[in-house]
């Protein structure tokens, strides 16, 4: 196993950021999977809803599995935040605008 | 690994995805190792139905299986406008007959404005049937003993037990999606993925666990993945009923019909009104089971028996296609005259369908042969074990980084106790069930959730023994409690039945003898596991330290030649 | 066990036992010294070649979905069973590569009169 590095920061600070992200996985992750499968199942070149419905949410697990990986990866709290807000935005102003 | 998160600091991806590991798959652990085990004991779920039910185990099957189906559905359904028939077969000998009691014809009953139109469903549901169990040789109906059945541990594996079906889903749903984050982080920290594919060093102590973990994991990589994948598109429109009602605005089981083949399949001809007499059954199948040179036929669904226009379809016992749901060969017979009717073509699903299908109708497995079912089996076993040796490795893992004479600390020692019930504990509980299954008495009332009663006390009584015990001695008391009671199954069913092992293996039905030789198989291995984790206890004090050469067990000495 | 399933089994078991043999590791194990690198690459070659044969006989018998589950469920037992072998029965491996394949190929041959 690693050697543990020598904490550079507070216990509270490490405490915060951890939870923050287990915040961000649990439901950051799921509301940008469910918009991101919303609006392929709305926008995507689908021949019948059936085939839209089944694509989108498997796209959506497949989706939240990176989001959850992705803000555990990120370097810092906040990029792993915007990783996750700036894709969400997007999206959601898409489906906002295309009605 | 102590509870130390490393994200507050640059680190490598290793790091953060090894603590993503190792904190999924522990808090989460217990629970999927009980899904993956009831589930793998799913696959077997019509085989140990009919081990609990030993007043059905001197059936065999019988060519005039169908003439009986026949006459007693004539007797007990005239005017249903839908027969099916389950022929027996090498899963269960028992000849079911079935009936839509929601469509009648209207022969019988004044004539509405209804009648003549298949009435559609209710709302979500399926149609409405009655089913009865007969016995092949001689068409009587069936009285079985109220018993749970393998039904307990199949629904335990997606909706747990206790809890409302939603509570029970969402939570397999929840387990399901980090289960796939406990995978997808494995492969990712996994070193030298080819190179140690088959490396697998025993007695070194905690290496020898990382490889077994390692070993379980990669071998039936591919299934893991797809299992756990599939659950959760099983569990889909639940887990995210946004993206399907996006689709389908109006419509709340649209979705969920259309996926399974939509509700057209349930649609039955209109009848022609003119009575005629329903030619011989026999003569059909026989044709159909020539066509499909030796393939056995499953099942026989008449419709509009007794009418001018009835159809008999027979279907092949045995799915031929993932992408078309498991679907299997059949064919289609006028049911005067027994003529080769065209037969519809199966609606072809479209390629993100069929994805969908193929990964489903794994998981369900209802597609599968007896060798194809023991593999489904054994790769879902395969992933129990991988949680339970990874569930393990932490906690040894732990165990071995606390200082010297340190305390053992109260998070390691809940693992611990966990552990110990979690795994050994449910294995208790799942002998003591099926020993309930067969000796309980058939008066009882409620004797089904009597057995169910059974299964939870003895896994509460595990849970306290291993909050008692040492680690150690829980784990030696619990495996060998659990492999002798396993191991004496088939003495039980011997006692308690007609067809104890060395009939069945002569001549009695196969499901039956599987089922011992299994639980013989399961427990000798159970007890085996004790012993190594006894002589472990006796072998040595401390668990290796890395670099030591391992010390010398007793049981390595007995091995040598 | 049908005539195909006999079949994959020989092949997997004959494809990753050279696999298997191919490596450094395994092979110094088992045979007692590493191969030099043509001859581990050749091993390792076969062992593919095979494999992908196991494959092509799979998806022949079962079709595409079933063939591959199938296949992928052989690999799994059988690559556990050398896993097993190798850790406790080193010895056991250098006859295995031979000897699936000779079952294999009497199996076609078999197949292929019958």
């Amino acid at each position: 196993m690693e050697k543990r590095a020598t904490p550079l920061h507070s216990d509270k600070g490490s405490a915060l950021n951890l939870g923050l992200r287990v915040v961000f996985a649990i439901f950051g992750a799921y509301g940008f999977s469910v918009l991101a499968g919303v609006a392929f199942a709305r926008g995507g070149p689908f021949s019948s809803p059936l085939d839209a419905a089944a694509f989108s949410l498997m796209l959506g697990f497949i989706l939240n599995v990176c989001a959850i990986v992705w803000v555990f990866a990120a370097a810092t709290v906040s990029r792993a935040a915007l990783g996750l807000l700036f894709p969400a935005m997007a999206l959601a102003a898409w489906l906002h605008f295309s009605g | 690994m102590s509870f130390n998160p490393p994200f507050d600091r640059p680190r490598p991806l290793r790091q953060s995805m090894a603590w993503l590991h190792t904190w999924t798959g522990l808090l989460l652990g217990w629970l999927l190792f009980v899904i993956f085990a009831s589930g793998s004991l799913s696959f077997f779920r019509n085989e140990i139905n009919f081990w609990m039910h030993p007043e059905l185990h001197h059936l065999r099957d019988d060519a005039r299986a169908i003439i009986h189906a026949r006459r007693v559905l004539e007797r007990e359904a005239p005017d249903s406008r839908q027969w099916t028939i389950t022929l027996p077969g090498p899963r269960d000998p028992t000849l079911f007959v079935a009936w839509r009691a929601d469509v009648l014809s209207s022969r019988y009953s004044s004539p509405s404005p209804r009648s003549g139109a298949s009435r559609r469903p209710a709302h979500g549901s399926r149609p409405e049937m009655k089913r009865l169990g007969l016995d092949p040789s001689t068409g009587e109906i069936l009285k079985m003993r109220e018993s749970s059945g393998a039904t307990f541990l199949f629904r335990l594996h997606f909706q747990l037990h206790g809890v409302s079906w939603f509570v029970g889903r969402w939570t397999v749903g929840i387990a399901a999606m980090v289960m796939l984050v406990a995978l997808v982080t494995g492969v990712i920290i996994h070193r030298n993925f080819f190179k140690d594919f088959f490396t697998f060093r025993p007695n070194r102590g905690k290496r020898s666990w990382l490889d077994a973990h390692a070993l379980v994991g990669v071998v039936s990589l591919p299934f893991h993945f797809a299992i756990t994948f599939s659950g959760l598109l099983l569990l889909g429109a639940m887990l995210m009923p946004s993206v399907v009602r996006s689709v389908y605005p109006d419509d709340a089981t649209g979705f969920t019909m259309g996926i399974r083949g939509g509700r057209d399949r349930f649609n039955i001809a209109p009848p022609s009104r003119k009575p005629a007499p329903l030619g011989d059954l026999a003569p059909m199948v026989d044709a159909a089971q020539e066509e499909w040179r030796g393939g056995r036929a499953g099942s026989v669904v008449v419709a509009n028996p007794g009418d001018a226009g009835a159809t008999v379809e027979v279907i092949q016992a045995q799915g031929y296609s993932l992408a078309n749901r498991g679907i299997a060969r059949r064919l289609l017979f006028d049911g005067i005259t027994g003529k080769r009717l065209e037969t519809p073509p199966a609606k072809a699903s479209s390629a993100i369908v069929s994805v969908w299908n193929s990964l489903v109708t794994l998981h369900l497995g209802r597609f599968a042969t007896p060798v194809q079912r023991w593999l489904l089996f054994l790769a879902g076993i395969s992933g129990a074990l991988m949680i339970a040796t990874g569930l393990i490795l932490w906690r040894i893992s732990r165990f071995k980084a606390r200082g010297p004479g340190e305390a053992i600390p109260v998070g390691c020692r809940c693992v611990e106790i966990l552990n110990v019930s979690g795994i050994s504990g449910w294995l208790i509980a799942l002998g003591a069930y099926f020993w309930a299954g067969r000796l309980l008495p058939d008066t009882l009332f409620a004797r089904s959730e009597w057995e169910i009663r059974v299964f939870f006390l003895a896994w509460a009584a595990s849970l306290i023994h291993a909050t008692l015990r040492k680690h150690l001695s829980a784990w030696v008391e619990q495996l060998s409690f659990s492999g002798a009671l396993i191991a004496l199954l088939p003495l039980v069913n011997g006692l308690t039945g007609v067809s104890p092992l060395f009939r069945s293996l002569a001549s009695g039905p196969w499901q039956v003898a599987g089922f011992d030789l299994c639980a013989l198989f399961a427990g000798a291995l159970l007890l085996f596991a004790a012993r190594k984790v006894h002589l472990h206890n006796f072998g040595s004090i401390a668990l290796h330290e890395p670099g030591e050469r391992p010390l010398p067990a007793t049981d390595e000495r007995s091995r040598r030649r | 066990m049908t005539y195909p399933n006999i079949l994959i089994f020989a092949l997997s078991a004959a494809g990753l036992g050279f696999v298997c043999l191919g490596m450094d590791r395994h092979a110094k194990q088992a045979l007692g010294k590493a191969p030099p690198l043509p001859r581990g690459r050749a091993r390792l070659g076969l062992g593919a070649a095979m494999l992908v044969l196991s494959f092509g006989s799979s998806v022949q018998a079962y079709g595409v979905s079933i063939g591959i589950t199938v296949f992928f469920g052989v690999i799994a037992i059988v690559s556990a069973g050398i896993a097993l072998s190798i850790a406790y029965r080193p010895s056991l491996l250098r006859f295995l590569g031979g000897l699936a394949a000779l079952v294999a190929m009497s199996v076609a041959l078999a197949g292929f009169f019958s």
